[in-house]
């Protein structure tokens, strides 16, 4: 499978380009704009947040910036995660009329999404980093942890994806599910909240959200500089691994069908 | 190089009775079918040699375009093996892989990386395409501008910028002017000469006269006969006419 995908690779690359230059072919800007829309998103968040609003974080009164990078921290990986999976979900669909009238591996598809999303999380990342180092807020040494992290938060979004992919082919309930539960999952999380607010009760429940530690660990990282608790990674790690393996051979074993559902 | 055999292989397509059926399907224990197959090929076998150049006739629904798209691996048979060897290049619907926003050139890499092409090699072989399809300066405007002639035109040159060891063409020829028609097949017509071996879908008695060496005719999933095309044509014109006179007798 992987030496198709390689053969293919000139294929998989020109389609991250449409996917990328598809929403701006028609603007003056170009892709300007896929740098403008998430500067203008955390200057506002700084703007409205360090400027006007001033929340303060516990154990953080002294930085103005704290809630911001804090936000930040969460959102801006949250994002990636759900354009991701709520991206890769239709991605048969979307290139239905390919797959029913030509031959080349299906594979191409999904990683199609997942490099398109990159990009994005890149120029995102990026503009992050440099409004930390503006504001002196920089992490230093402690960012050799996030391609870490971010690694297992990426092989938990394929794999999601992909099974959520396949499974849309068959019933496409599965992505207006998807939809939702995004919706819910993102509130679920602590990510515009800390957790410290929330009741003892419900806390306790965080666990539960696979999510959760990821989100944490980015914003150890980038408000606490500290290095993030490795143990708390162990489950999250094992359950996107699994995950991942089982949308594989999900995918794999109905790869077939599929062209016939389209 | 250049061989395809087909082995006894069929398709068919699940019918659910309703939406639910298939839910239900995939979660039962005791693992009892709930569709019903619907077969629109059955025990089709035959083995074209390298360089033999074979028409596949029948009438709509006969199973002629889901058995190219068998042998191009779009879908796979429900049974049966297909052993191919060598590169295929299928014309089976020319455009494929073309996006209005870009331009013809950058299309021109986008299909030929669909077929497996590297960009090295299409970089090569763009002189050649441009001149082929003859749409001068329009290679460099997106396609959306382009008349349908035009797309057709770059789509063929793209398809066939390199030789096959096999062609598959379906049909797609019978777009596009007099002229490029009768360019295409003059192409084609080259390839077979130089040894690539054709399967060639047509309704035009004429063309596959002309174009093939042995004919093929599939009738509502099987294949009733195979051989030379004089006689499968007149096989095939034989029942058409008596599907004329049924229907007359009853009207």
């Amino acid at each position: 499978m992987f030496r198709s995908l390689w053969q293919y690779r000139g294929f998989i690359v020109a389609n991250v380009r449409r996917e990328f230059a598809q929403r701006y072919t028609h603007s003056l800007l170009g892709g300007l704009w896929a740098v403008l829309n998430p500067l203008t998103m955390i200057v506002v968040y700084t703007v409205i947040f360090a400027g006007i609003m001033r929340p303060r974080l516990p154990g953080q009164e002294e930085n103005i910036f704290a809630y911001s990078i804090y936000l930040c921290a969460g959102l801006l990986t949250w994002g990636a995660f759900a354009d991701m999976v709520g991206r890769m979900q239709g991605v048969f669909i979307q290139y239905g009329n390919l797959i029913k009238k030509s031959s080349f591996p299906r594979s191409c598809l999904p990683l199609i999404v997942a490099l398109a999303v990159l990009i994005d999380f890149a120029i995102v990342l990026a503009l992050y980093l440099g409004f930390l180092l503006v504001t002196c807020n920089f992490p230093g040494w402690v960012l050799l942890a996030l391609p870490a992290i971010f690694l297992i938060q990426l092989t938990f979004s394929l794999g999601l994806g992909l099974l959520t992919a396949t499974l849309n082919v068959f019933f496409r309930d599965v992505g207006q599910f998807v939809g939702v539960v995004l919706q819910f999952w993102f509130w679920l999380t602590p990510i515009i909240y800390s957790p410290s607010i929330l009741p003892e009760q419900i806390r306790s429940l965080l666990w539960l959200n696979p999510l959760y530690p990821l989100i944490t660990a980015y914003q150890e990282i980038f408000l606490n500089h500290t290095w993030p608790d490795w143990s708390s990674l162990l489950g999250i790690s094992a359950l996107a691994l699994a995950l991942l393996l089982f949308a594989g051979r999900l995918f794999l074993k109905l790869a077939g069908e599929i062209v016939d559902e389209l | 190089m250049g061989q395809i055999v087909v082995t006894n292989i069929g398709k068919a397509y699940k019918r659910y009775r309703n939406r639910w059926s298939r839910l239900l399907e995939w979660f039962d224990p005791t693992g009892r079918p709930h569709h019903q197959a619907h077969w629109v090929l059955r025990g089709v076998s035959f083995t074209v040699a390298p360089g033999e150049a074979v028409g596949i006739i029948g009438n709509n629904g006969a199973g002629k375009s889901t058995l190219l798209k068998i042998i191009t691996g779009t879908t796979q048979p429900t049974e049966g093996t297909v052993t191919v060897n060598g590169r295929v290049a299928a014309l089976l619907e020319l455009g494929m892989g073309f996006h209005p926003d870009f331009t013809g050139r950058q299309n021109v890499f986008m299909a030929g990386q669909l077929l497996g092409h590297s960009a090295e090699t299409l970089e090569r072989c763009l002189p050649a395409i441009e001149a082929f399809a003859e749409i001068g300066d329009y290679i460099d405007q997106p396609v959306r501008t382009y008349s349908s002639g035009m797309q057709v035109r770059l789509a063929f040159s793209v398809a066939t910028a390199i030789r096959p060891e096999i062609l598959i063409v379906d049909e797609a020829l019978s777009v596009g002017d007099a002229y490029f028609q009768h360019k295409s097949f003059a192409r084609i017509r080259e390839f077979r000469d130089q040894g690539t071996t054709l399967l060639f879908v047509s309704h035009s008695a004429g063309a596959v006269k002309t174009l093939c060496n042995r004919a093929i005719l599939l009738d509502q999933g099987i294949m009733i006969r195979d051989g030379a095309p004089d006689e499968v044509l007149d096989y095939y014109n034989a029942i058409i006419a008596r599907q004329e006179a049924d229907q007359h007798t009853r009207g």
